[in-house]
């Protein structure tokens, strides 16, 4: 191959190999926001934490 | 007696005597370098050291790369072996909320199309007639992330080091300068006054301990080779939201990103010899890194446009620029453009987000150039 091959392969899996590792982070997330919701109690721990700090 | 006298005034005199033309040219950019820094507020906790490395490299005889000598021990120990980057990264990481981004997880895909610069740019430097490596290192310019640039070019590129470290850093200073006129020339008056939504729920201080962890297995499997890059930035982001490591975090962001930052600028000045910088090539170098950058700023915003149809005017595509890694500056510019268009238009916390996002990106953008280029067996 030559190197304007090789260039355009990294260009293609490059560019579609970052928005699917994106894509699948933005997956995670979303799931994990069920898994894990954000609670009021928490937000109360939270701020307890930082004003015994 | 006399004799003896005149030689030793000769020896005095030996550095004068030697430096050269071009030597002399390498010292007035570093006080360029300098200049910037110091009364221009351009990444001065970078140009600095460079500056001044710039300098001192380029004083003939006084043996600063020679083997042995103590610019050549700064970049055999941190930078050759890339130990100096992955420790910046802890830094970074402990500097970093991930927060804007975890309340809007979509808004991270404008992180990956603020990368797409980076690709078109190692196309564009091939078709130059620079070879794979050179132009990966290049395109790299394009992640608008010095630590992943050093990275990659150290690895594939050394003899670029310098120019594209230089590129990598001034270009990420004149963010504000190069990314408002593109961003204008993209979008609507109506795209620029669109509102985005805050939602009001925050996000679980669970969910941000869980975050650096998934997402360094996950990009870490598919791209194995970002590992050092990815690992460290989300160590450093997991030792601030884990809170239990309060001292860690502390020494992360100042002490260990302070020393390891001054060292990696000494030793990039180190890598701007006479001989190796003042070329052609140096100049089409910085000509492509500007591209890179604008190349982004486009992806970046023809995506946020797309994101705006797809979700029924709900994304200002201005924000699509802050997918970029320059962290938090890009966020700023986002927000700055927005209000000029609308005083009471607040898009930061969502530029924030895909500036953070950003930051994945480029990482994720490195490993796949990384693990891509190592299974065709080229690195």
């Amino acid at each position: 191959m030559d190197k304007i091959t090789y260039g355009a392969v990294i260009t293609v899996v490059g560019m579609g190999g970052t928005l699917l590792g994106l894509y699948l982070i933005v997956c995670f997330v979303q799931l994990a926001k069920r898994v894990f919701p954000y609670r009021e109690a928490e937000k109360n721990d939270e701020r307890g934490s930082s004003c015994s700090n | 007696m006399l004799e003896l006298i005149q030689t030793g005034l000769g020896g005095l005199l030996m550095g004068l005597g030697a430096l050269t033309l071009s030597q002399c040219i390498m010292i007035i950019l570093g006080c360029v370098l300098l200049y910037l820094g110091i009364k221009k507020d351009c990444e001065p906790l970078l140009l600095v050291p460079i500056g001044f490395g710039a300098i001192l490299v380029n004083i003939p005889l006084g043996g600063m790369m020679a083997d042995g000598g103590l610019f050549k021990e700064f970049y055999n120990m941190g930078v050759i072996n890339e130990v100096f980057p992955c420790l910046i990264f802890v830094g970074i990481g402990a500097m970093t909320d991930f927060s804007p981004l975890l309340e809007n997880p979509k808004i991270l895909l404008l992180g990956a199309a603020g990368q797409f610069g980076i690709f078109l740019t190692l196309m564009l430097a091939l078709l130059l007639g620079f070879d794979l490596m050179d132009a990966t290192a290049i395109g790299i310019i394009g992640a608008c992330d010095g630590p992943t640039s050093i990275y990659v070019t150290s690895k594939y590129a050394p003899h670029l080091l310098g120019a594209v470290s230089v590129a990598a850093y001034s270009y990420m200073a004149l963010v504000p300068i190069i990314q408002p006129p593109i961003m204008r020339l993209l979008t609507t008056k109506k795209e620029k006054v669109i509102r985005m939504e805050y939602p009001e729920r925050s996000v679980s201080p669970t969910l941000k301990i869980v975050f650096p962890i998934a997402v360094t297995v996950l990009t870490c499997l598919l791209a194995p080779m970002g590992t050092p890059l990815m690992g460290t930035l989300m160590l450093g982001n997991l030792m601030k939201d884990c809170g239990v490591v309060s001292r860690l975090t502390k020494s992360a962001e100042n002490e260990l990103a302070n020393i390891v930052t001054l060292l990696l600028g000494l030793s990039i000045g180190a890598t701007m010899e006479a001989g190796a910088f003042l070329k052609g090539q140096t100049i089409l170098i910085l000509c492509l890194g500007f591209v890179a950058i604008c190349l982004d700023t486009v992806a970046g915003v023809l995506f946020g446009k797309l994101m705006c149809v797809l979700s029924k005017g709900k994304v200002n595509p201005l924000v699509g620029a802050a997918g970029i890694s320059a962290y938090p500056m890009a966020a700023r510019v986002v927000q700055l453009e927005g209000r000029r268009w609308d005083p009471n238009n607040w898009l930061l916390m969502h530029a924030m987000g895909a500036n953070t996002g950003g930051q994945v990106g480029s990482i994720m953008a490195a490993a796949i150039i990384l693990s891509v280029l190592k299974g065709m067996g080229v690195a």
